[in-house]
């Protein structure tokens, strides 16, 4: 048996390196086995370099790191096999829940939202990674992996705005037009010109190309900027009927206060007080009505021009929203303070006249007959993502409340 | 007589399962002799074709690893895994229902021609 020298093991070792092998376990594994043939077979005295030379040649084809590839492509090919069956499994998954969600959410059905996030979340962060992976495996060039790539990005992009938009998250519109314009400014141009050059591909990517902007176009229209004009008319006309309904109640009122303030009644403080409080929140709601219709067409107006139509129109895109509620879904301090005035007159009415709470402002929020039931609270049903001109008519009704509690007080 | 090595690379993974059913554990040189005096010369593994066989095996769990160092290098050791027991069990079975069918099937085509 032959001795192998220590010099010999490193020259070894590193031809096998120098050859292109690169995964140690596979160096070491090919050194024991390229020593165990010498060691077996190479008699004192016979040249050690040439039959290295000779034993290796035996190995493979041509070249050493071909067995490395091998390897390389035998490991992958497991991979390749679980991913694509996580795929289609992933994709299975989210479409049925997809289906089944978008189906218990038009018919009211609870669970609705729970199928939806499952479904837009296996897509998104599963489904089109996986499928970005094993298309950017296919020997394509780097134009096309580009493509793929941003194609994959806008397609996760655009699940999780629709999911933002679906659960009423904040920052759902903002995601939305985002991703609309990355997919018509970026990504089928990209699309576009990649595949234009390519003789081959030409037709195909023209009619997808129509496709894609057809449908991108589609998706933008569905987006619904602005209520119809149906429904911001109809606001305006309801506004205009509780206006004058409001200045009817506020006439009689008045008429009232004359009667019992000139009767030097026991009870004057407090009929005194109810007056103040109610003009003081009165006045308040009308200073709020004012400042959105300002900010929204940017104006100075000082008092509200109820016969003015274009006041109730939203120019500034959920504006209302951004009033009433910050980036995290929480009340602004407009909000904060409206509503401890509310809960402050409320309180007086309730120990000063002791009325129940159907003699009061109603801020008990209302139940969700949509959904599951959950109680919605006052401030989200009357200022959470309503059409501007619904706001405006809300803060109205509430002037309205103001004066019929305060009718019921003093007659 | 040697067997072309396409006929070998769809046999490696069985070959190698069942030697390491009979042998604790085998090294790869050990395994390319085994086979070697096994088969009477016929059969002779490449190293080229072993050492991936054998990663992958190892990657997918059917192959236990161990390292002992023989003086300055490293030698490692195979031996099947839990699974590796029931899947060289399996690999046997089908193959030998293969060389079945295909003594069948080919014994029919050398009767009609």
């Amino acid at each position: 048996m032959y001795n192998l020298s220590e010099q010999q093991i490193e020259y070894i070792l590193n031809d096998i390196r120098r050859n292109g092998v690169e995964m140690e376990d596979l160096q070491l594994n090919l050194l024991d086995h390229i020593c165990c043939i010498i060691e077996q077979n190479l008699k004192e005295g016979d040249d050690f370099e040439d039959f290295y030379r000779k034993t290796v040649k035996q190995f493979c084809k041509h070249e050493l790191w071909e067995i490395e590839e091998e390897t390389i492509i035998l490991l992958t090919i497991k991979n390749y096999y679980v991913m694509k069956k996580s795929m289609i499994i992933s994709g299975t998954i989210s479409v049925a829940a997809l289906l089944f969600g978008s189906f218990f959410k038009v018919m009211h059905w609870p669970g609705a939202s729970v199928l939806l996030l499952l479904g837009i979340v296996t897509l998104s962060f599963v489904f089109l990674p996986l499928l970005f992976l094993l298309k950017a495996k296919e020997p394509t060039n780097t134009q096309s992996k580009t493509v793929i790539g941003v194609g994959t990005l806008l397609g996760i992009l655009l699940c999780i705005s629709t999911l933002f938009k679906v659960m009423h998250w904040p920052g759902g519109n903002v995601l939305w037009f985002i991703s609309i314009g990355c997919s018509i400014f970026l990504f089928i141009p990209l699309y576009f010109f990649t595949g234009i050059r390519n003789p081959e591909t030409k037709i195909n990517t023209i009619v997808t190309t129509i496709i894609l902007v057809g449908a991108t176009g589609i998706l933008f229209t569905l987006t619904s900027m602005r209520p119809s004009r149906a429904i911001e008319l109809g606001n305006f006309f309801a506004n205009q009927d509780l206006v004058a309904t409001r200045n009817y109640a506020t006439e009689q009122n008045s008429l009232h206060y004359k009667i019992l303030l000139n009767d030097s009644s026991p009870a004057k403080k407090e009929v005194d007080e109810l007056r103040k409080r109610s003009d003081d929140l009165y006045k308040k709601l009308e200073k709020i009505k004012l400042n959105l219709i300002n900010s929204n067409e940017e104006t100075n107006y000082t008092t509200i021009d109820y016969t003015n139509r274009f006041s109730f129109i939203d120019a500034n895109y959920g504006l209302a929203e951004y009033f009433f509620f910050n980036n995290l879904g929480e009340p602004t301090p407009i909000l904060v303070s409206l509503r401890n005035e509310v809960d402050s007159f409320n309180s007086f009415i309730k120990t000063t006249y002791n009325k129940n709470s159907f003699g009061m402002i109603n801020t008990q929020g209302t139940k969700d007959v949509n959904d599951d039931g959950h109680l919605i609270s006052w401030e989200e049903f009357n200022f959470h993502q309503a059409p501007f001109g619904i706001i405006i008519r809300n803060l109205t009704q509430m002037q309205l409340d103001i004066r019929v509690v305060e009718a019921t007080c003093i007659h | 007589m040697f067997f072309s090595s396409e006929l070998i690379k769809g046999t490696l993974k069985t070959i190698i399962l069942k030697l390491l059913s009979e042998n604790k554990r085998m090294y790869g040189y050990e395994i390319t002799q085994t086979v070697k005096e096994l088969t009477g010369d016929k059969i002779q593994l490449t190293e080229g074709a072993l050492y991936p066989t054998l990663h992958a095996l190892e990657a997918e769990g059917l192959l236990t690893t161990e390292t002992e160092y023989i003086g300055k290098r490293v030698r490692k050791y195979y031996s099947l895994s839990k699974d590796g027991k029931t899947k060289s069990l399996e690999k046997v079975n089908e193959f030998a229902d293969f060389i079945s069918t295909m003594k069948f099937l080919l014994d029919i085509k050398t009767k009609t021609t």
